[in-house]
């Protein structure tokens, strides 16, 4: 029963005459504003009505406009105005700024009214003064800023060097400046009668720049509609670090992406994952599946789904814009390759206008970063191994006295007067230098782009050296004004040698590689236990392994715009990568001596090709904006390799044609080669719908066809579904003066990662067998036809706050559930293979990502910080078996972070004895009780268990990627100078230290064989009864696994690494335009120039394993990210 | 219409390189002789998960056996587990043999079943070929998992037989019997060597040939022939009916000399003597040396585990002259405890040790062929066939054929008196002293009723082993995995 009372009729009443508001105005506007999406406004009127001035505002802005046509047809002025790109409100300003009317706007109404009578006393006419002033944005000038001054009609616009003049009555004013991109800014000022002092302001660059455009993959998106969770850099934002891989320059400024650049070697990219590891090892045996974890790379719109690095193929120095996609809302559309998130770069195109030329170059060096550890001298060593001996004897004589022990295990004392700093011998200041050139321009019709660049890094460990020469050429012609062409064409050429010398810095330091004649030595001597050390660098000269990689890219695209709302384009993409490797070692070379010179060439070649087509529709209906894309895709690529292996070759002569015999090195032979093809299309979809740019939705659907999967489930689907809600743009928080922005964003959605090779769905033989000189075939798969894409279902929540002008937030929080992980599934041995790929296991990532960006201080001293933090969590929810083995972690089983580490516990040193001591797990088989017990041997601690009770012993102990990361960078200005300080942070994960048990070793044969390093704070060795040690005494031939794999060796990797520092110095204006320059800066910089680590961290640098490999320790003593220092010098002309 | 296209050029057109579906492979001659030369491979492939097939073999067969001696323990301990009887089901060797047995019983299916019969000569003798590697694969699995046949009439429970190409999930049949399995390897064999008579050019001894199933018959019906006291006769007649025919072909000599002497650590493919035997190269090493070479390549102490053992030693030392001495070399080794550390090291298997593959891995594999049928045998079988059967004077033809090759004095019905000896334990020592280290060592025991007994203490054992043919350790555990992926196997006691 439905009972009405007055009251609730009234409200429905009242509820119908809104909605009958509503359609009307939904009709109006729809026959007043059904134009393009447009809202910049460019006029050039001169002596104009002002009827048709405001008419060719109302069309180009789409906004209703609301007037009694006799106020404008009844005004007899002319009208003379230029704007280009300005606001309504802008062009409205001006337009009517000598008219006795004016104007508001109410969600994109606007109502144009009389101005209200003016009081008595203003009509007396008052001299005007001059009033000139200057906008800059800090370093350059800013032309066409509107000058206004608030509450009254009065405005103008700086000219092309920033200036502007007013005549204003003496008085007070409040003046406001306001510039699309920059925050508008108000000052007061005071009006005199004598000559007044010139205004000179500085605007900042907005931050929640709501109306930028973002290139979301296929389509363009001004921020305000975005609904997914993406981050976003232009190339000003990846200045800092020093590197020819974009992923280094990233590093500390990206949320939701792990960095880890476990290497100082620049061959070695730096290893990334995206929210976490959702896939699972696969056994490396089998090369038709990867263990990718990499996003998927898109550039230009283009998808390289063969290309791990962004490095491989576009140079960093090209880049316009890097995007990282995350959510679902953003990747579904790229569908089963996009489970890993994805990258979106844009590469920059020439500007219609004057042409221009970037010269930028650097020069500096690379150092190898040492951290804590120091190595001891030939004293200090000589010193403490007579100390490991004097315990050493004292627990066996082996029947000598202590003299002649002493005697027999010592060296000799004359070694004194030798002390080689081997750290110093091996490792050298590494030289890099950078240079690239661009020149860009064009008019209307053509733009151009030309890039070029040339990098030069010197790895610190000698031999170690990466040189790489790109080309880029972007050419846009406009054919029509609805027709446009561009061709997109790159070339790569990399050079890296990853030769390095072959020794460590623990090498004993009264060695010397060199006779005293100079000559180097082969053999530098033998320890007292008769073990020979080789001179590490006597290979230095002879041996190389080199690799050349030439990329050729070229994409053609061209671009009909059928209609105002309607674009078709075409992306035509074929790239090409040519990979030589020839490492060759020389006759001469210790290690070539044996095969007599020996080289192996490995020559690689891949492909794909790629079109791309699309049909774009944006349409405006008042305040309803609905926007789409369609889009069909079709991908074909593949790859081809052949090695050889050949010996007995004269010295340095790098060919195999010098080479007289085959070497059977390559599993038996001396050649192999493999062939690969695969291809896909797909077609995808996009809608997205914005009321108001209030309320946004956005679905998309894609569905990929490819080979990689099995004959009965080719066709994989993905979709997704986004929201968000722009608050800010609600008539309650419009006009509120601390909240500029506030959104709210929600998405779910899937995608999918593809399996690496492909026709994992059939049965084959393979032909890389061979029986007593034949050709043989096995059959080494048993097909799959169900296998299918991994699957990744991702939900995200996103806030974004603006506040004060001054400060942004982002805050996202994200569920990844990855199901149908791929793994290796025993199948019983009558169907004739082991195993077979299925999809069975899932994991779970969540987490936080918070990004802040804030600017404390503007004015004349000008501070900005920047902070990005991410939480993630993993857990593995479903293996195959229950559990999987992972490396060095141990044994993985549902329910751990697939990231975690079980290993034996170590509890320290016994104070009495000076004995490790070793935690042992014991299950009553009764209770199931466990007791924990402390033993003194590695052994001991599984002595007698058997089955489940030995693995237990393995506990958990922590995890090798860190709960959080992120970085804070802080930027001061003040005139001319910046200086931006970078820092990246990890926290709470563990690197295992392997070099530990060499260089810092308690067995005593080490120490005799090894360098040592001193004791860190905080460690303490064992020497009497009593002593609270951290390590155990130290003495020969131990056997209680002191230096054994435990939880001793892993250690807290925490840290606070100062990524980059950088100072600028802009030369002012007035100085360079006399030569022609638009700008001149210069620039010191300062990579990885410190590390703070937690106390338990004696490594070099803590920096992670590489991101999802788990057979990877950190680095212990070994080759990290190099120091550089550089000095540079950014010239526009 | 494009979307067509492009379906199609991914379903039809685009198509693997390095490999080839099944059905494709096996329509053509040389598709078939290849997926044949694979199963051959499969003797001799190791893969990531699985040892290869001759190494599981050696480790299965031989060391159970009394001709070796443990210096120290094994590493990977799993080469200790079949020597020290512990049969562990999930960590001994019998995981990969399994495995890779069944590969090559696929292997052999696929072809089999691609082959039409009488076709031409061609394609029968592959046929033939692979029944003959199906009969072995077959004969080796009931030997390792089955009981001696003699023991309840061959109704234990041996291995299940899979002939069929087009198994799939559902395939979970259970353990045949011994003697089901014997008989499928009898039919097989006579298949084999009805088939082929097309044989590769040059006879090569790594190939299956007509001589080859003969041999084996002559084998498979040596383990059907009983114990010594309860013979089976019409088994022993096949026996030695087998061992002739291969005789009498002509094709085998008994080598003489230091070609002998060398003729194991020589390349197999010059061997006269050889039947059948797999082939090494530097792309499939043999790994026998892992277990008898004690040292690596750059001559540093490494694996080597076994020595020949002191029993063995006593029976080849009781004739100073014996030519197959020279397969020993007398040196020390650290690692044995015990004062005397000097060692009797297997040089046997010692050719051409394959320089480690990518630099630095110690290994010491060699190009040394595993020796699986050889003529020396069927004098042998044919001599303990004719033994226990009662014609002790052929038996001591056949056998003293051997002991003339090596160096060593005849037997005589009046020696063997003085000696205290039947004829068949003359040719039961002959045939451990022949065919040492090849794999025979305890099935010639348990088949025989005889216990296998070790008269010696080593790294493991403190006092002498001695292991009774109906002792349930004679067999090995099928592996565990295996069972948790066909619930109808049933595991052996254990």
């Amino acid at each position: 029963m439905l009972r009405l009372n007055q009251t609730n009729m009234n409200k429905i009443l009242d509820t119908l005459r809104v909605m009958k508001l509503i359609v009307c105005l939904l009709i109006i506007s729809f026959q007043a504003s059904a134009v393009a999406f447009s809202q910049s406004i460019t006029l050039n009127e001169k002596n104009a009505s002002l009827e048709s001035v405001i008419k060719k505002i109302e069309l180009q802005s789409g906004y209703s406009f609301f007037y009694k046509i006799d106020l404008l047809r009844k005004n007899a002025s002319k009208i003379n105005l230029s704007v280009k790109n300005a606001t309504v409100d802008q062009a409205l300003e001006q337009t009517l700024s000598k008219q006795p009317l004016t104007y508001i706007i109410v969600n994109r109404n606007v109502i144009i009214k009389e101005k209200q009578a003016e009081t008595g006393e203003k009509k007396i006419p008052e001299v005007k003064r001059p009033v000139k002033g200057r906008v800059t944005d800090g370093k350059a000038p800013l032309p066409g800023v509107s000058v206004r001054i608030d509450g009254t009609g009065i405005a103008t616009m700086t000219d092309g060097n920033g200036n502007f003049n007013l005549d204003l009555t003496p008085g007070t004013y409040r003046i406001v400046f306001s510039s699309i991109g920059y925050e508008s800014k108000r000052i007061e000022t005071l009006v005199l009668n004598d000559d007044n002092a010139e205004i000179n302001v500085v605007l900042n660059p907005a931050i929640a720049q709501l109306q930028e455009a973002v290139v979301v993959g296929y389509t363009t998106k001004k921020a305000s509609e975005i609904t997914g969770s993406l981050q976003t850099f232009n190339s000003r934002e990846l200045e800092g670090v020093t590197s020819n891989n974009l992923i280094s320059l990233l590093k500390g400024k990206i949320a939701g992406m792990y960095i880890t650049e476990p290497s100082g070697d620049p061959n070695k990219k730096a290893s990334f994952v995206v929210r976490g590891q959702g896939t699972l090892p696969i056994d490396a045996a089998n090369v038709r599946v990867t263990n990718n974890l990499n996003p998927l790379v898109v550039i230009d719109g283009i998808i390289y789904s063969d290309v791990m690095y962004p490095s491989d193929i576009v140079s960093s120095t090209d880049i316009e814009t890097v995007t990282l996609l995350k959510d679902a809302a953003s990747t579904a559309i790229f569908g089963s390759r996009a489970s890993q998130g994805v990258l979106v770069i844009t590469t920059k195109k020439g500007v219609a206008g004057q042409s221009q030329l970037n010269i930028n170059s650097s020069i500096g060096m690379s150092q190898r970063y040492l951290g804590k550890i120091q190595f001891m001298t030939s004293q200090e060593l000589y010193d403490y191994q007579r100390q490991m001996l004097l315990n050493s004897f004292a627990i066996k004589t082996e029947n000598l006295t202590q003299d002649a022990y002493l005697a027999k295990y010592l060296p000799p004392a004359s070694v004194l007067g030798t002390n080689t700093n081997w750290n110093d011998l091996l490792y050298r200041n590494g030289l890099t230098k950078t240079l690239d050139m661009s020149l860009s321009g064009g008019n209307e019709k053509t733009r151009y782009y030309f890039g070029a660049n040339n990098y030069h890094e010197q790895g610190p460990s000698k031999g170690n050296d990466l040189k790489r020469n790109s080309f880029k050429l972007n050419l846009d012609h406009n054919i029509t004004s609805k027709l446009s062409f561009n061709a997109n064409l790159g070339a790569i050429f990399d050079k890296g040698d990853a030769s390095q010398v072959t020794g460590s810095p623990t090498l004993l330091p009264w060695f010397t590689p060199d006779n005293p004649d100079g000559t180097p030595k082969k053999i530098m001597g033998s320890d007292v236990l008769g073990n020979p050390s080789q001179n590490p660098l006597y290979d230095l000269p002879y041996n190389s392994a080199i690799t050349n990689t030439q990329q050729v890219l070229g994409v053609f695209s061209a671009k009909y715009k059928m209609y105002d709302w309607l674009t078709l384009s075409s992306n035509n993409s074929y790239n090409t990568t040519f990979i030589t490797t020839n490492t060759y070692q020389d006759r001469l070379s210790l290690s070539g001596a044996a095969n007599k010179g020996s080289l192996i060439q490995r020559k690689g070649n891949s492909y794909s090709f790629l079109t791309s087509n699309l049909l774009t529709a944006r349409k405006q209906f008042g305040l309803h904006t609905i926007g789409g894309i369609g889009g069909f895709e079709y991908n074909k690529g593949g790859s081809e390799y052949n090695t050889l292996a050949v010996r007995n070759m004269p010295t340095g002569i790098k060919v195999p044609a010098a080479a007289s015999e085959a070497w059977n090195t390559l599993s038996g032979k001396s050649f192999n080669g493999e062939k690969f093809v695969r291809g896909s299309y797909s077609l995808f979809t996009e809608g997205n719908y914005n009321y108001d740019e209030r309320y946004f939705a956005n679905a998309s659907y894609r569905m990929d066809y490819s080979t990689n999967f099995g004959i009965d489930n080719r066709a994989g689907n993905f979709y997704s579904f986004s929201g968000a809600w722009l608050a800010s743009n609600e008539q309650f928080l419009r006009r509120n003066k601390y909240l500029s922005n506030l959104k709210i964003r929600a998405s779910y959605g899937t995608s999918g990662k593809i399996a690496g090779e492909d026709f994992l769905t059939e049965s084959f033989y393979n032909f890389a067998y061979q029986y007593a000189g034949d050709p043989a075939a096995i059959i080494n798969q048993l097909g799959n036809r169900q296998i299918t894409w991994e699957r990744a279902y991702v939900t995200n929540l996103g806030i974004d706050l603006g506040l004060f002008n001054r400060i942004s937030v982002s805050a996202d929080f994200y569920r990844k559930h990855n199901t149908d992980l791929l793994q290796k599934v025993a199948t019983s041995s009558l169907l004739g293979v082991p195993s077979q790929y299925q999809n069975i296991g899932a994991m779970l990532n969540r987490g936080v990502e918070i990004v802040l960006n804030s600017r404390n201080l503007v004015g004349k001293f000008t501070w900005e910080t920047g902070l990005n933090l991410t939480f993630n969590t993993n857990k593995v929810e479903k293996l195959y078996g229950g559990q999987i083995l992972y490396g060095n972690a141990g044994i993985i089983k549902e329910g751990d972070n697939i990231a975690s580490i079980h290993t034996v516990k170590w509890l320290g040193v016994d104070a009495q004895t000076g004995m490790p001591q070793f935690e042992r797990l014991e299950r009553d088989p009764v209770t199931n009780a466990i007791t924990r017990k402390i033993v003194n041997t590695l052994d001991d601690v599984t002595k007698g268990l058997t089955g489940s009770d030995v693995n237990m012993q393995n506990q958990l102990i922590g995890n090798t990627t860190p709960k959080f990361y992120g970085g804070l960078q802080n930027t001061f200005g003040y005139k001319g100078f910046e200086l931006s300080v970078l820092l990246n942070f990890a926290g709470d994960y563990m690197v295992y230290n392997n070099s530990r048990s060499s260089y810092f070793a308690s067995e005593g044969n080490n120490i005799i064989k090894y360098n040592q390093i001193k004791p860190a704070a905080g460690q303490v060795i064992w020497q009497k009864p009593g002593d609270q040690a951290t390590e155990p005494m130290i003495y020969r031939n131990r056997t209680d696994g002191a230096d054994g794999t435990s939880s001793r060796f892993w250690e807290d990797a925490s840290h606070i690494r100062v990524r980059n520092v950088r100072l600028s110095y802009a030369l002012p204006t007035q100085l360079i335009s006399a030569i022609k320059l638009k700008r001149a800066n210069i620039y010191v910089s300062g990579d990885n120039l410190f590390i703070f680590t937690k106390k338990g961290f004696y490594g070099v640098d803590p920096e992670g394993g590489l991101a999802g490999d788990q057979n990877n320790y950190g680095i212990g003593a070994g080759y990290g990210a190099s120091r550089k220092y550089l000095l540079g010098i950014q010239l526009t002309f | 219409m494009v979307l067509f296209g492009c379906k199609k050029t991914i379903d039809e057109n685009i198509r693997p390189f390095n490999d080839k579906a099944d059905v494709e492979l096996l329509s053509t001659l040389d598709g078939l002789s290849s997926a044949t030369n694979g199963n051959y491979a499969l003797l001799v492939t190791s893969s990531a998960s699985d040892a290869s097939y001759d190494a599981s073999w050696f480790n299965l067969s031989e060391l159970k056996g009394n001709n070796l001696y443990a210096v120290t323990r094994a590493f990977p301990q799993t080469r200790d587990d079949a020597y020290t009887y512990a049969n562990s089901p999930s960590q001994g060797a019998t995981t990969s043999f399994w495995r890779v047995s069944y590969r090559i019983i696929s292997g052999t299916n696929k072809v089999i079943d691609a082959v039409k019969d009488g076709e031409d000569a061609a394609h029968d003798q592959i046929k033939g070929e692979n029944y003959f590697l199906r009969a072995l694969a077959y004969f080796n699995l009931v030997r390792i998992y089955g009981r001696p046949y003699y023991q309840n009439n061959g109704d234990n429970p041996a291995v299940p037989i899979s002939l069929n190409s087009l198994v799939n999930k559902d395939f979970q049949p259970k353990r045949n019997t011994v003697k089901e399995v014997y008989t499928q390897v009898i039919s097989d064999l006579e298949k084999a060597a009805a088939l082929m008579n097309a044989p590769r050019s040059g006879n090569p001894n790594y190939y299956a040939s007509k001589e080859a199933a003969w041999a084996l018959l002559s084998r498979v019906y040596l383990y059907m022939g009983g114990t010594p006291a309860a013979p089976q006769n019409t088994y022993n007649t096949k026996a030695a009916e087998y061992a002739d025919k291969v005789i009498s072909s002509n094709k085998y000599t008994l080598i003489t000399g230091t070609a002998y002497t060398n003729a194991f650590n020589s390349d197999s493919k010059t061997n006269k003597e050889f039947i059948f035997d797999f082939k090494h190269d530097d792309a499939n090493g043999n790994f026998i040396n892992e277990f008898l070479a004690p040292r690596d390549v750059f001559g540093n102490p490494w694996q080597g585990e076994y020595t020949a053992s002191p029993d063995y030693m006593a029976l080849l030392n009781q004739n100073s002259s014996d030519l197959r001495k020279n397969f020993i070399t007398v040196e020390n080794d650290k690692r044995i405890s015990g004062t005397d550390k000097s060692r009797n090291t297997v040089n046997k298997y010692n050719y051409q040790q394959i320089f480690p593959l990518g630099g630095f891995d110690f290994s010491a594999k060699s190009r040394s062929g595993t020796s699986y049928l050889r003529l020396a045998e069927m004098y042998l079988n044919k001599a303990e066939a004719l033994a226990k059967a009662g014609n002790t004077a052929d038996a001591l033809t056949a056998l003293n054929m051997v002991r003339t090759r090596a160096t060593a004095p005849v037997w005589t019905t009046a020696s063997l008196e003085t000696a205290g000896l039947t004829v068949f334990q003359a040719v039961f020592n002959e045939r451990r002293l022949e065919l040492a280290w090849e794999g025979n060592s305890s099935f010639d025991n348990f088949r025989n009723g005889l216990p296998l007994s070790r008269s010696y203490i080593d790294y493991f054992f403190s006092a002498p082993l001695t292991i009774q043919p109906d002792d349930k350790r004679v067999v090995y555990p099928l592996p565990l995995v295996e069972i948790q992926l066909n619930p109808n196997l049933q595991q052996n006691p254990q």
